[in-house]
C-alpha cells in the first residue's frame, strides 16, 4: 500500500513538474518562433489581388485567365456553399479561436499512437495561414507556426474577413481559386447563383482537387458532394428530404471549359511560348492580355472532327475503350496568307494524353513529300504536268556507288504516264526517279525554304521520302505552295499589351517569296487534281467541293497515315498513329489513311462553312492545255485519259523528260 | 527523521494531506485555469494579441509574399519594355529627319509613326537620298494606292527598318536604314579622311581632276546639272580637287561619286551624286566611248 501510494505521488509531480516544463517549452517556442513568423497583411482581402493574366482568341472569345482571383464579398456568394463548406471543413469556426481544441486532440492522438500518420485537424483559420505562407510539406514545426498564425489571424480580423478571404482563395482545381472563379469554371455561373447541389460539390473539391476533379472523376465528385450533405444535415443546414431531393440531383458541369483551361494543346503551346519570351512571372503574375491567332470557331470543328473520326477508326480497329495503346491524331490549320494558327489539335483530348503531337511529334511523311520533289524537278529541269515518264521497277542510281531499286508501293500502275497523272496516283518509282535526277540536296532546300525546319536525311532518296517532320511543319510549308510561293513562319501571337493596354508585342505579317509562283502553280493544279481524281478523292465524294488540293501519305511500313491539304486561305494537316510507331492495323474501312482524309474534309467543311469559295489565283504567264495522260500530246482519236496541264511559256508538249 | 504528507504510508494520512487547504486551492485554480481556457480561450487569444503586436517588425516571407515579390518583378519588367517604348516613341515624335529617327530608337526599341510625319522626313531629304531610301513614285503608290494605315519603326543591330503596315499589320513594304546609309545621310559624314585608294568602291575609278572637270564641261547644260546633284559640299575652300572617284555600282538611279582633295587639314574624299544616266554620258566621254 506503501509503495503505491508513494507511486501515485511520484507520478503526480513527475506530471506536475513535465506539465511545467512543456508550459515553459511552449512559451520559449511562441516568443522565439514569433521572430520566424511571417508578416500579415493588411487589409487580408490584399493577398487575393493579383493582377490576371487573360488570353484571348483571334474572334475575340476570352480562352483563360491565368494567376486570376476574383475576390467577392460574402453577400455576393451562395449562402448554400458557405454553409456546406463550413459544414465539410470546420463546424465549429463561428466559435473557436483559430484553434478547434477537441479536433487537435483527437488529431495528437492519432498522430502519437500511429507514428509516421500526421493526422490533420485544420480549421479554417489555420488552413488560411498555410494556404497564404507555407509550403504543403507537413512537418510539425510548419503545423505549429500555421497554429500560431492562425491566432493572430483570428486576434486581428473579424470571422467576416477570415471567412472572406479563406473562399476567395481555396484551390477548386483545373485552375480555379477561389469560388467566385471556381463557379464560372465549373458551372459557367458567378458564385451568387449556386443551387445547393453545385454549391456542395464545389464545397467537396478543396479537399483534394485533382482527386475530385469533375471533369475527370465525375462519379467521386458525386461521392465527395454525398459527404459534404450529410455533413450540412448533421449540422442542422438540411433536412433529411431536402439532402435526399439533393443527392438525385445531377449537376451539369459548363462544357466549354474543357478545352479552354490551362492545358488544351494549343494554350499549352502559347503559354510555353510566352514564359520563353517574358518569363514566368510576367504570365503568370504581370497582368498582361495577349491576343492569339485560334479561331474559336475552328477549334471547336477542329474537337469534333477529331473525336468523331477517332471514334469510328477504333471501331474499325476493333479498340476497346480502355485498350492501350491506342492511336493518336494530330490536326493543324494555319491560314495560308499569314502563317497564323488557327485550329490546334495535339491529341484525340488532352485530358488522356498532354503530349502534343502537332508541334513536336516527328513522324515520317512518306509521299506527303512529293511536292517538294516534283517542285524541285520541275523547277531545275523545266519539266512540267505533261511531261512522259515511265513507271516500272528500276533501279536508280542515286549517287556514286549508291543504287536505289525502286517500286511502287501503292498498287500505282506501271506504264508511260504524264507527270501530273504521277502525282495524282502518288507513283513512287517515277517520284524516285525525278528524286535521282534532280538531286537529293535540291529537294532539301525546296523543303526548307518552304518551311520544313525538321532535320532531313540525305543518304538517298528513301532517307528523303522517310523524312520525319511534325503536322505543324507540314501545314505551314504546304501553306507555302497555297499561297504562290510566299513562306510566312506559323505563329501563335498576334499581340501582347500589359494591364494598362500598352502594347509591348505586335505580330508583323511578312512573307517571304520562297518559290516561283508560275511553277507553284503547276504543283498546285498537280495537288489539286490529287483531290479531284487522286489518292484523297474521298474528299470530293464526302461532299467538299470548293478548289482544293493536296497530298496524302503514308509511312512505308503503315505506321503513319498523313493528310495534308489546303484551299487558297487555309492550309491544315492531319495525321494519325501510335506514339510508339506501329502498323495501323484496320480490317475494314475506314483505314487511317482515309480517315485522315474524311478528318481533313470534315474539319475544312465546318471551318470554312462562312467563308466564300475562292479559287487559286493563276499566274499571267500560265496557260492551259489539254494533253493524253499517257503520251502527253495533244489527245487524239484513242484517248481514254485526258489532263489539262499549266505551261510555263516556251515549256513544249509531247516531251519525255530530258 | 520528519516524514512527509505524501510519503505516509497510511491512507488517511496521505488523503488528509493531500486535502489540505493549499492543495485544494491549487487544484480549483488549476480546474479554473483549465476550464476558462477550454470556455473562453484566452491562452489562444494572448498569443495572438502577442503575435500582432510583433507584427510590423517580421519579415515579409511566404508564399503570399512571395506572389507579390513576383507580382512586382513582373510589372517592373513589363514598365521597362513599356518605358523603352515611350522613350522611342518620344524620340520618333521628335525626330525632324531621319538620322535623328535612326538615332533615337535603339535595338530591340520599336514605335509607330504617322504618316504626316513620315513625309516629313522624306521631304526633307535631299532628292538623290529619298529616292534611294525609296522611290517618290512607289511612296505615292503606297501613300495613295493601298490601305496602308501604319508605319512602324523597328530598331536594329544593323540600323533602323521601317514598315509600311495595313490594319491586319500585313507588311506592304519594308525598307532598311543601315548604319551606313543613316552615316550618309548625316552631312559630317559626307566628308571622309584620306584619299580615294583607301575606299575600295572606287578601285580603278579614279580619274585625275583636270580630264574630269573637261569631259564635265563637254556635256549639254542640261546634263550637267543633273551630273552633281550637291555641288555646294565642293564649294567650301578645302584645298585642291586633285581626281574624282566614280562609284562603279550602278544599279540606283543615283550614283556616288568622291572628290580627292589635298588641302592644309590634310587629305581628304567629299562624296556627292549624280544622276545615273548623267554620270554615264560623262563616263562615255572620260573613257573615250562616246558615240
Amino acid at each position: 500500500m506503501a509503495r503505491l501510494i508513494k507511486w501515485i505521488s511520484t507520478l503526480f509531480y513527475m506530471g506536475l513538474t513535465a506539465g511545467g516544463c512543456a508550459m515553459l517549452l511552449l512559451f520559449f517556442f511562441i516568443f522565439y518562433g514569433a521572430e520566424q513568423l511571417p508578416r500579415l497583411p493588411h487589409p487580408l482581402a490584399r493577398i487575393i489581388e493579383t493582377p490576371k493574366t487573360q488570353i484571348y482568341a483571334a474572334t475575340g472569345e476570352k480562352l483563360i485567365t491565368l494567376g486570376k482571383k476574383e475576390p467577392v464579398p460574402l453577400s455576393r456568394i451562395s449562402p448554400h456553399f458557405i454553409n456546406a463548406i463550413l459544414a465539410v471543413e470546420d463546424h465549429r469556426f463561428m466559435e473557436h479561436s483559430g484553434l478547434s481544441k477537441l479536433r487537435t486532440l483527437k488529431a495528437l492522438y492519432i498522430t502519437l499512437v500511429q507514428p509516421g500518420r500526421i493526422q490533420g485537424a485544420s480549421t479554417i483559420t489555420q488552413q488560411l495561414a498555410k494556404n497564404l505562407f507555407f509550403s504543403f510539406k507537413q512537418t510539425y514545426l510548419r503545423k505549429f507556426k500555421e497554429l500560431l498564425l492562425a491566432l493572430q489571424i483570428e486576434h486581428t480580423f473579424s470571422k467576416e474577413e477570415i471567412l472572406h478571404a479563406y473562399v476567395n482563395q481555396i484551390a477548386f482545381g483545373a485552375g480555379a481559386q477561389g469560388v467566385e472563379r471556381a463557379a464560372r469554371v465549373f458551372f459557367g455561373k458567378p458564385a451568387a447563383d449556386l443551387t445547393l447541389g453545385e454549391a456542395a460539390l464545389l464545397a467537396g473539391l478543396p479537399q483534394s482537387p485533382s482527386r475530385y476533379n469533375p471533369y475527370r472523376h465525375y462519379d467521386r465528385a458525386l461521392k465527395r458532394r454525398e459527404v459534404v450533405i450529410h455533413r450540412m444535415v448533421a449540422m442542422g443546414y438540411l433536412t433529411r428530404e431536402k439532402a435526399d431531393q439533393v443527392l438525385q440531383e445531377k449537376p451539369t458541369l459548363a462544357a466549354r471549359h474543357a478545352d479552354a483551361r490551362t492545358g488544351s494543346y494549343f494554350l499549352d503551346t502559347l503559354i510555353t511560348q510566352l514564359i520563353q519570351e517574358y518569363g514566368k512571372d510576367v504570365v503568370f503574375h504581370g497582368g498582361i492580355r495577349v491576343t492569339t491567332t485560334l479561331n474559336t470557331a475552328m477549334q471547336r470543328a477542329a474537337r469534333t472532327t477529331v473525336k468523331k473520326g477517332m471514334d469510328e477508326l477504333d471501331i474499325s480497329l476493333g479498340i476497346n475503350k480502355n485498350e492501350k495503346p491506342i492511336p493518336q491524331v494530330a490536326l493543324v490549320a494555319i491560314d495560308t496568307g499569314s502563317g497564323a494558327v488557327k485550329a490546334l489539335m495535339g491529341g484525340r483530348n488532352y485530358y488522356g494524353s498532354e503530349f502534343n503531337r502537332a508541334i513536336s511529334s516527328k513522324r515520317r511523311v512518306g509521299s506527303g513529300f512529293m511536292p517538294f520533289i516534283y517542285y524541285a524537278a520541275m523547277k531545275q529541269q523545266n519539266v512540267h504536268g505533261g511531261t512522259v515518264m515511265t513507271s516500272q521497277r528500276i533501279t536508280v542510281p542515286i549517287k556514286e556507288g549508291q543504287i536505289l531499286s525502286s517500286e511502287n508501293r501503292t498498287g500505282a500502275p506501271h506504264g508511260n504516264m504524264i507527270l501530273k497523272q504521277a502525282l495524282t496516283l502518288s507513283v513512287d518509282t517515277v517520284t524516285d526517279q525525278l528524286m535521282a535526277k534532280t538531286g537529293v540536296k535540291n529537294v532539301m532546300d525546296i523543303a526548307r525554304i518552304c518551311g520544313i525546319s525538321s532535320p532531313l536525311e540525305s543518304a538517298d532518296s528513301r532517307g528523303m521520302i522517310a523524312a520525319q517532320v511534325t503536322p505543324k511543319e507540314m501545314a505551314a510549308s504546304y501553306a507555302t505552295f497555297a499561297s504562290g510561293g510566299v513562306h510566312h513562319d506559323p505563329f501563335f501571337i498576334w499581340r501582347v499589351e500589359d494591364a494598362q493596354g500598352h502594347v509591348i508585342y505586335e505580330h508583323l505579317v511578312q512573307g517571304k517569296k520562297v518559290l516561283d509562283a508560275a511553277t507553284t502553280f503547276q504543283v498546285v493544279d498537280m495537288m489539286q487534281s490529287v483531290v479531284d481524281n487522286g489518292t484523297a478523292k474521298k474528299v470530293r465524294q464526302e461532299g467538299f467541293s470548293r478548289p482544293a488540293a493536296g497530298k496524302t501519305g503514308t509511312d512505308p511500313h503503315g505506321c503513319d497515315a498523313w493528310f495534308t491539304g489546303f484551299t487558297p486561305g487555309l492550309s491544315t494537316s492531319v495525321w494519325i498513329g501510335y506514339d510508339t510507331p506501329q502498323k495501323i492495323n484496320a480490317p475494314s474501312k475506314p483505314t487511317a489513311d482515309t480517315m485522315a482524309v474524311s478528318m481533313w474534309t470534315a474539319f475544312m467543311s465546318e471551318a470554312l462553312k462562312d467563308d466564300p469559295a475562292r479559287p487559286f489565283s493563276i499566274p499571267d504567264t500560265i496557260s492551259f492545255k489539254t494533253v493524253d495522260a499517257r503520251t502527253g500530246c495533244p489527245p487524239g482519236t484513242g484517248s481514254t485519259s485526258t489532263f489539262t496541264i499549266p505551261l510555263k511559256p516556251g515549256q513544249p508538249l509531247c516531251g519525255d523528260i530530258p | 527523521m520528519m516524514t512527509h504528507w505524501h510519503e505516509s504510508t497510511h491512507i488517511e494520512r496521505w488523503f488528509r494531506g493531500m486535502l489540505s487547504p493549499l492543495h485544494l486551492l491549487m487544484v480549483v485554480i488549476l480546474v479554473i485555469t483549465g476550464v476558462s481556457e477550454w470556455q473562453m480561450s484566452w491562452c489562444e487569444h494572448l498569443v495572438g494579441a502577442y503575435l500582432a503586436s510583433s507584427n510590423d517588425k517580421r519579415p515579409e516571407i511566404g508564399t503570399v509574399w512571395e506572389t507579390e515579390d513576383r507580382t512586382t518583378t513582373a510589372q517592373s519588367y513589363l514598365k521597362t519594355i513599356t518605358d523603352s517604348r515611350k522613350e522611342a516613341t518620344r524620340y520618333a515624335k521628335e525626330a525632324s529627319s531621319f538620322i535623328q529617327l535612326a538615332s533615337g530608337i535603339l535595338p530591340g526599341q520599336w514605335t509607330h509613326i504617322s504618316r504626316t510625319h513620315f513625309k516629313q522626313l522624306y521631304l526633307a531629304l535631299p532628292e538623290p537620298t529619298a529616292a534611294e531610301l525609296i522611290p517618290p513614285l512607289e511612296l505615292v503608290w503606297l501613300f495613295n494606292g493601298t490601305d496602308m494605315n501604319k508605319i512602324f519603326c523597328e530598331g536594329k543591330s544593323h540600323g533602323l527598318d521601317i514598315y509600311f503596315l495595313t490594319p491586319e499589320n500585313r507588311v506592304i513594304r519594308q525598307i532598311s536604314l543601315s548604319r551606313a546609309t543613316v552615316a550618309e545621310l548625316d552631312q559630317d559624314n559626307t566628308v571622309f579622311k584620306g584619299t580615294l585608294e583607301d575606299i575600295h568602291d572606287f578601285a580603278g575609278t579614279a580619274y585625275p581632276a583636270n580630264q574630269f572637270f573637261k569631259a564635265t564641261l563637254t556635256l549639254p547644260p542640261e546634263t550637267l546639272s543633273e551630273l552633281i546633284i550637291r555641288p555646294e559640299r565642293l564649294l567650301p575652300d578645302r584645298g585642291k580637287i586633285s581626281r574624282v572617284g566614280i562609284w562603279p555600282d550602278q544599279t540606283s538611279a543615283y550614283v556616288q561619286m568622291g572628290f580627292e582633295v589635298h588641302g592644309p587639314r590634310g587629305n581628304m574624299v567629299i562624296f556627292t551624286k549624280g544622276r545615273n544616266w548623267a554620270v554615264k554620258q560623262l563616263i562615255q566621254r572620260l573613257t573615250g566611248r562616246a558615240q
